[in-house]
């Protein structure tokens, strides 16, 4: 057994240089541990993306964004603006369709339930967005916008579009509007 | 065992990625100076991400555009010092602390947990040691990480189930192609999701290889025999997610590299001397030493 942990990288790391070996230990040990209590704390990460078992959806959401008039596509926009601006809109979509509770309150209670009620509280309103933030929020979409497409930006109008397939196609049902924006002089 | 001539010519390869991947960012406003103070962000359920919103370092280095800046400078000039002058290693450290906190800052108004950029985040490590055997073991435990990053990928599709449903790609497509459909549906991308929608067999068979195939890294922890076949197997997986999900990460690639023969690659002596003497500007460069 001595002999097998001794030929492992670890066993040699920690033989070679203790501080180091015992560095690695750690981390691995940790890394494990995240895993089996599912808890993500960088830089201890989960790689489970697309493994939940997920099944077409009745309907789909979209968020569309019109600039001064015109429609524009996270497409159009540079790779890294276009993830950055569209995902904040479906943030934004997914917590006005929860009328703003945040994601946090469930899992302080789930995984923090131990904690004071009034800390649990503060810090689920801390880490929360505030909804009197959403005209702040117009402001900046503004300016990352008139910065990331290099134009003036007078306006942004902000919707929610909802989508089915039929015979593999997306068919829009229902459109309502999300947030609108007009610069301020 | 690398020297320390292989050791800086694996630092310009490494930081040299680690430079594109920056300028790629500067260039596509991504940097925590181009973000125009943003307003809405997401910790998600990471407590490290909860500690930097409760002291308030996201918003204070995004609210001040001089701050954001000079932060952006600094973690670019480190990554280009590091490229080249590999025998500095505080540009190395300075640059593993920054891109930590880069990491937290920017995922956290990207509102979206992007996996990639961990590539980035880590890539750098072996290279904030001087001493070379750290440097080695640090190299071998990168190797390692990578190694765990695509056998629990491939893991946890078995253990959740998702490897054995069916419907798996036509609900990922359905979702994330949405607006590909939309906007250019007689595109040939469009056209190739239409075609794996109505053939669901395939598109989850495809599902399942790429689960096969992320599981096979297991076999790198028992041997190294077969790391360049792994090195092509990811390759493979990074081409089949461009084409299967739109989805390509280039930050993620720099951390394949470790599964290249660099000792096979760099025990060649000329390509050796010709980089380490176009980078330290002599036939010595940089002197090896076993001591940090």
């Amino acid at each position: 057994m001595r002999n097998w942990w001794n030929t492992t990288f670890l066993g040699r790391s920690i033989r070679r240089d203790r501080w180091l070996g015992w560095s690695f230990a750690a981390f691995a040990a940790i890394q494990l541990a995240a895993q089996l209590i599912t808890a993500e704390v960088t830089p201890f990460f989960l790689y489970g993306m697309y493994s939940d078992k997920i099944h077409p959806a009745d309907e789909y959401v979209r968020v569309t964004c019109t600039v001064n008039g015109s429609a524009l596509t996270q497409e159009a926009m540079p790779r890294y603006a276009g993830e950055l601006f569209f995902s904040t809109l479906y943030r934004l979509e997914g917590l006005d369709a929860q009328n703003y509770d945040d994601l946090f309150a469930p899992f302080i209670a789930e995984r923090f339930g131990w904690l004071p009620q009034s800390t649990k509280q503060e810090l689920s309103e801390e880490l929360s967005f505030d909804p009197k933030d959403t005209t702040a929020l117009g402001q900046w979409m503004i300016r990352y916008l008139g910065r990331a497409l290099d134009e003036p930006v007078e306006e942004v109008i902000i919707t929610r579009e909802k989508y089915i397939y039929e015979d593999d196609r997306p068919v829009l049902i229902e459109r309502s509007p999300l947030l609108s924006a007009h610069v301020q002089r | 065992m690398f020297s320390a001539r292989q050791r800086s010519i694996l630092a310009r390869v490494v930081f040299g990625w680690i430079l594109v991947a920056l300028l790629w960012r500067w260039a596509n406003g991504a940097m925590l100076s181009q973000l125009e103070a943003p307003v809405l962000g997401n910790v998600y359920k990471d407590l490290t991400f909860w500690v930097f919103e409760l002291l308030g370092v996201q918003q204070a280095i995004t609210g001040s555009f001089t701050l954001a800046l000079v932060f952006d400078v600094l973690l670019t000039s480190s990554a280009a010092i590091a490229l080249f002058a590999p025998q500095k290693v505080w540009a190395a450290r300075t640059y593993c602390a920054l891109i930590l906190i880069y990491f937290i800052v920017q995922t956290t108004y990207a509102n979206h947990h992007y996996r990639p950029i961990i590539g980035l985040v880590v890539a750098g490590l072996p290279f904030t040691f001087l001493s070379l055997d750290r440097f080695n073991a640090m190299f071998q435990g990168l190797r390692y990480y990578l190694l765990f990053i695509y056998t629990s990928a491939g893991l946890y599709k078995v253990f959740r189930g998702s490897w054995l449903n069916m419907d798996q790609m036509t609900g990922i497509i359905q979702n994330t192609q949405l607006e590909l459909f939309l906007a250019s549906p007689d595109g040939w991308h469009a056209q190739l999701f239409t075609w794996l929608l109505q053939h669901q067999s395939v598109s989850w068979m495809l599902f399942l290889l790429a689960t096969v195939l992320e599981v096979v890294f297991i076999i790198g922890y028992f041997t190294r025999r077969y790391d360049l076949w792994l090195f092509i197997t990811a390759m493979s997986l990074h081409i089949g997610f461009y084409f299967t999900m739109r989805f390509f990460a280039f930050e993620l690639i720099v951390l394949d590299l470790t599964l290249l023969p660099w000792e096979r690659i760099l025990s060649t002596a000329r390509i050796t001397k010709v980089i380490a003497g176009i980078s330290t500007g002599g036939p010595n460069g940089l002197r090896g030493t076993a001591h940090p």
